[in-house]
Order: C-alpha cells, then structure tokens, then sequence
C-alpha cells in the first residue's frame, strides 16, 4: 500500500511538472495583461506540429524541436499580441469579456485550421529512438517521461530567473504591478505586453515539443491543456508564480493517487473538481493575495 | 436602452413577424431533405444562443458550461423515454427541468464569483457533467452515444413534420425568453444586477436569488433545445457536452450582438446553415471561418450584428 503510494506521487509529479510549466506561462500572461488566453493550449498544439514536422524532415532529439517550437511560437504569439490583444487594451489592461471572447475565436479559429493543414490523425514524431526506462521494482519510469519533467523544470527556472534577475523581467513584473506607474517610470507597457504574450505563449510550446513523443500531436489536443493550465493556476492563485508551480505538482499528484480509489475514467474528475472546491471556498488559491471578485 | 412609444414598438416588430412568417412557409420550398435537416439543427441552434444571451448580456453573468445545460436537457429526455417511458412531449419540459436544477446547481458559485472566475467554474461543473457521463456505460451507454429512445411520437416521421415541431418550439422558446429578459419587470431587475450589483442590493433586490434565477431560466431553455435535440436526432453523445459546443454557442451569441435575445438567435441560424451549406461544397474551413468572424467581430463590432442594425436606425 505504501509502495502503490509511493510509485503514483513519483509519477503524479512526473506529469505535475509540465502542469507547473503551462500553469506558469498562462499564470504569467493573466498577471501581466490581465487577460485570460483560452487559446493557450492552441500554443501548445503549434509546438507539438512543429516538432512533428521536424521529425518528418528527420531533426529528432529534445533540444532541436524545443528550440523551433519556442521560435515558432514566439514569432505566433507576437503577431496575436500585437493584432488582436492589443486593439483590445485600455490603460495598460485588457478589456476582460472582449479578450476571452476574443482567445475563444482564436482557439477555435487554430484548432481547426490545424485540422484543415494537418488532418485528424494522431501524428507521431517519426524516427524517435527508444529511450528506455527507469525500473525501481514496480515503479517504471520512461525516459521520454523523465525528459518532460527535465524539460519542464529547465524552462520554469530559466523563466523564473529571467524574471527575477534581468532588467526586462523586472520591467513585466513592474507592469503587472502596477502599469500607469511602470509607465511613468519609463517601461514601454504595449512593448512589455507583447514580449509577456510572446514569452508565456512560446512556454507553451515549448511544453507542446516537449510532450508529443509521449502524447502524440493532434488537432483538438489544446483543448484540455488549457483547462488544466487554468486547473493550475486557480488552484495555485491566479498570478501567482510559486503558487502555479506548487499547485501543478499537487495536481499531478493528486490525480495520480486518486487511481487508487477512483475507477479508471472517473480520475479526471479530480482536476475540475479540485478547481470548483477552490473557486467556491478559496478564490485566491493556495498563494494568490487578490481578492478574487475581479 | 431607450424607451419607445407602444405604436413604435409594434411597428419594429412588424420586419420579424414578417421574417418569422417566412421561415414557417420555408418547407413549401424547400424539398431538399438536406437543407430541411440544417435549417431545422439552425433553429435549436438559436435557442442555445439566445439562452446563453439571457445569461450573459442581461443577467451579466459568464457561462462557460452551456453545453452542459443542453446535453443535461438532452440526455434526461432520452434517458427518462427509455427507462420510464415518459412520452418525448413531456420529456421535452423534463429535460428543460433537469436542465435548470444543474443550471440552478452551477449557478451557486456566483455568489461569490464574477467574470473570469465565474466562468471558470461553470467550464468545471461541465467537463464534470461531461466525464461523468461518458463514464456511466451502464446507464448511458458512454461514447458509444445513447440511441434507445424513442423519436416524437404521434406526428408523421417526415423532415418536414420535424421541422415545424422544432421551429414552433424555438419559437415559442426564444419569444419567451425576449419577453422575459426585454419585457418584463424580471428582466429590468436582472439588468440592474448586471449594471451593478451592489448598488442593486441595496434597492432591495436579492441579487443571489436573481442569479440563480437568471441560471435556472437560462439552463431550462437549453434544456429544452437539447431536448428536442435528442428526440429529432435520436442519438446523444457525451460530444454534446463538450466545451467546443459551448465555443460555437457563445461565438454564434457575440456575431448576433448579446443583449438583445433575437440577435444571437438570428446569428445562429444564418451561421449554422451557412456553415452547413458550406459542407455540402466540401469545405473544411467552416469552423476556421467561425472563429476568424468571430475575432473580426471582437475588434471591430463588439456591439455585434444587432449593433448594426441599431446604429442605421
């Protein structure tokens, strides 16, 4: 019973990881622009196709197809930031129901314009090499498992540091501060708000390379990263940093243990349901400080 | 919204008495069981859209779990005709019934909710509604779709009989709604807990219950459409209850121009059959052109197609 315990938290914080890294992303475009981007996943889906279309022309491995994937997406994210977000900002804020509704047609708009380019088959990335697993009795680990949450933690530290200890993540941390004072301190808040976009957005995809070898890439997979990247984010305080990190290993894990009790099937409850319980009885989340009647 | 004179009002709607007329009379032209078949989809299409705009452009509050009202009216009806052999007639208000206990249900969180989060917690009771009933084999038949249960019975099994059993309740549903949410001294008082609820609460208005009021109406209406739904296709799939539904009902409500009820109805059927004309040409973009419109709108027509129309006045 232990041991059962013991190998589902080692793997709930296998997929936790990648929660951390979409959660953070997401949770870093709310704090900044204040909008909520339903098209997140959609960036997500770009950089898994960019990885399968690497794969088809015979560039395999991790650090390749991360990399395109955060060019491709970040060039994306740019051009969206920058045509439909920011026609949509007033006073250094996105207006709120116009910018979901707006990251609603783009969602739509993406997931199917996927469908039309690349059609509705599971596409995998060819020529992968088996990486092995990890086996500790029970417990298996795959390496391409073990590469996400490398991956993952990589990509959330960097972010983490870039933000942290650079002139440029001091000025987007400024601007969700406080914008009209970043503003008057001489921080560009447009200029802040394209790169915060283009930098969450290529997070994502980067997210999106990384898992496709396990995952496979198709159409409609944005979809449910995006719910759990707001799963994420609610349970760890919208706009919260440490929180979204906290909160997708405790998803992870959470939902890995629940096989335990839960039938097969029936687990994915826990993700909406822990993002309902937290909604109703603590809005901020775990280590969100707003108040949450925005 | 400013307040026009009895004889003004009347006369404006004179053009959708006249359009209303048209579409009933459609059949006459219409043979093409195809063409029937989608106008007839446009029309719970409508309902959807319009019970969403009840919700959100007068109530003002976000509901991201429409799909769930309307398979929750959906799968009750089928459910309820199967196993207790209720006549599809009156399985029709039941799921409306059952839709509007859920809706009652998801509305709860807007006591404390607004906007964004609000929104995120209907987006949670739906994709629960949605795994718990794809999970349910036993009693649902999960993905396979469930297609045990009768279609409406005592009318002829023709397109066109369908037709006009749907378009008569669309009709009668969306009128219904206009007059609640446009008309009515309900509908005045949801609008001010929209405007501001604070200010509302201290005239005196319950504004929790009127929440929960505006999400039990909203959800009997998609209830009802899912209903129909179900009876007209004979076959409900957890499909019903995903998000991407609930995409399209939302979108097809902000091209018709949300506040205004026969807006988003009106859009909905142009966008649905359009979009379903389009299939018959072979194309794939629909869906792409739906979300490109709608982004078009976002920027450029917030106020949407009914804000056109209002401006030429």
């Amino acid at each position: 019973m232990i041991i059962d315990l013991v190998i589902f938290i080692v793997l709930g914080v296998m997929t936790g990881g990648l929660y951390a890294l979409l959660g953070l992303s997401l949770t870093l475009i709310f704090g900044v622009m204040r909008v909520i981007n339903v098209a997140h996943g959609e960036m997500l889906t770009l950089g898994a196709y960019t990885a399968v279309m690497l794969g088809a022309v015979g560039l395999g491995g991790v650090l390749v197809p991360v990399a395109a994937a955060i060019l491709v997406v970040t060039f994306v994210g740019l051009i969206i930031a920058r045509v439909l977000i920011r026609p949509l900002t007033v006073e250094g804020r996105v207006h709120e129901q116009r910018g979901m509704v707006m990251t609603l047609g783009l969602s739509l708009f993406l997931s199917n314009a996927v469908l039309a380019t690349f059609g509705p088959d599971y596409q995998r990335v060819p020529g992968l090499m088996a990486r092995g697993a990890i086996e500790i009795g029970d417990l298996v680990i795959e390496g391409q498992r073990l590469i996400i949450l490398m991956g993952s933690l990589v990509l959330a530290a960097a972010l983490m540091l870039f933000l942290r200890f650079t002139r440029l993540g001091l000025a987007i941390r400024a601007v969700g501060e406080n914008p009209e004072a970043a503003q008057a301190n001489g921080v560009s808040v447009r200029r802040i708000h394209l790169i915060t976009f283009a930098l969450g957005s290529a997070l994502a995809g980067a997210a999106g390379a990384l898992i496709t070898p396990v995952t496979y890439a198709f159409p409609a997979m944005g979809f449910s990263y995006t719910l759990y990247a707001f799963i994420t984010i609610i349970i760890g305080g919208l706009g919260s940093v440490w929180g979204a990190v906290l909160a997708g290993f405790l998803l992870g894990i959470a939902e890995s243990v629940s096989v335990i009790w839960l039938t097969t099937g029936y687990n994915a409850m826990v993700g909406p349901a822990l993002m309902l319980l937290m909604l109703v009885l603590r809005p901020q989340g775990l280590l969100g400080q707003r108040i949450a009647r925005a | 919204m400013r307040a026009d004179s009895p004889i003004v009002r009347r006369a404006k709607a004179v053009p959708l008495l006249v359009c209303t007329l048209l579409v009933a009379m459609l059949p006459a032209v219409v043979t093409n069981n195809f063409v029937l078949h989608a106008l007839t989809m446009s029309m719970i299409f409508a309902i959807l859209a319009a019970s969403w705009d009840l919700l959100f452009g007068f109530a003002g509050q976000v509901s991201f779990g429409h799909a769930a009202f309307f398979g929750m009216g959906a799968y009750a009806s089928a459910l309820l005709s199967y196993y207790a052999g209720l006549s599809p007639w009156l399985g029709v208000f039941a799921g409306g019934a059952a839709a509007s206990l859920f809706g009652f249900l998801v509305g709860f969180p807007s006591l404390r909710l607004r906007g964004v989060y609000l929104a995120l917690a209907t987006l949670a009771c739906s994709e629960m509604l949605r795994i718990v009933v794809t999970n349910w084999v036993t009693v649902t038949r999960g993905t396979l779709g469930f297609n045990l249960h009768p279609g409406f019975p005592n009318i002829p099994h023709t397109p066109t009989a369908h037709y006009y059993t749907i378009f008569v309740g669309a009709a009668l549903s969306t009128s219904i709604m206009y007059v609640i949410a446009a008309r009515s001294r309900l509908g005045l008082v949801l609008r001010a807990v929209a405007a501001d609820d604070i200010r509302a609460q201290a005239l005196g208005i319950n504004v929790f219950r009127m929440k929960l009021l505006a999400f039990s109406i909203s959800g009997f209406f998609a209830g009802v459409a899912g209903a129909l739904y179900a009876h007209f296709i004979q076959l409900v799939t957890p499909n019903e209850i995903a998000s991407s539904l609930t995409i399209l009902i939302i979108a097809m409500a902000t091209i018709g121009g949300v506040g205004t009820i026969i807006g988003p109805a009106v859009a909905a059927i142009i966008i649905h059959f359009v979009t379903e004309m389009l299939q018959i040409a072979g194309t794939v973009y629909d869906q792409i052109a739906i979300g490109a419109v709608l982004m078009l709108f976002v920027l450029f027509l917030p106020q949407g197609i009914a804000g056109i129309v209002r401006k030429k006045r």
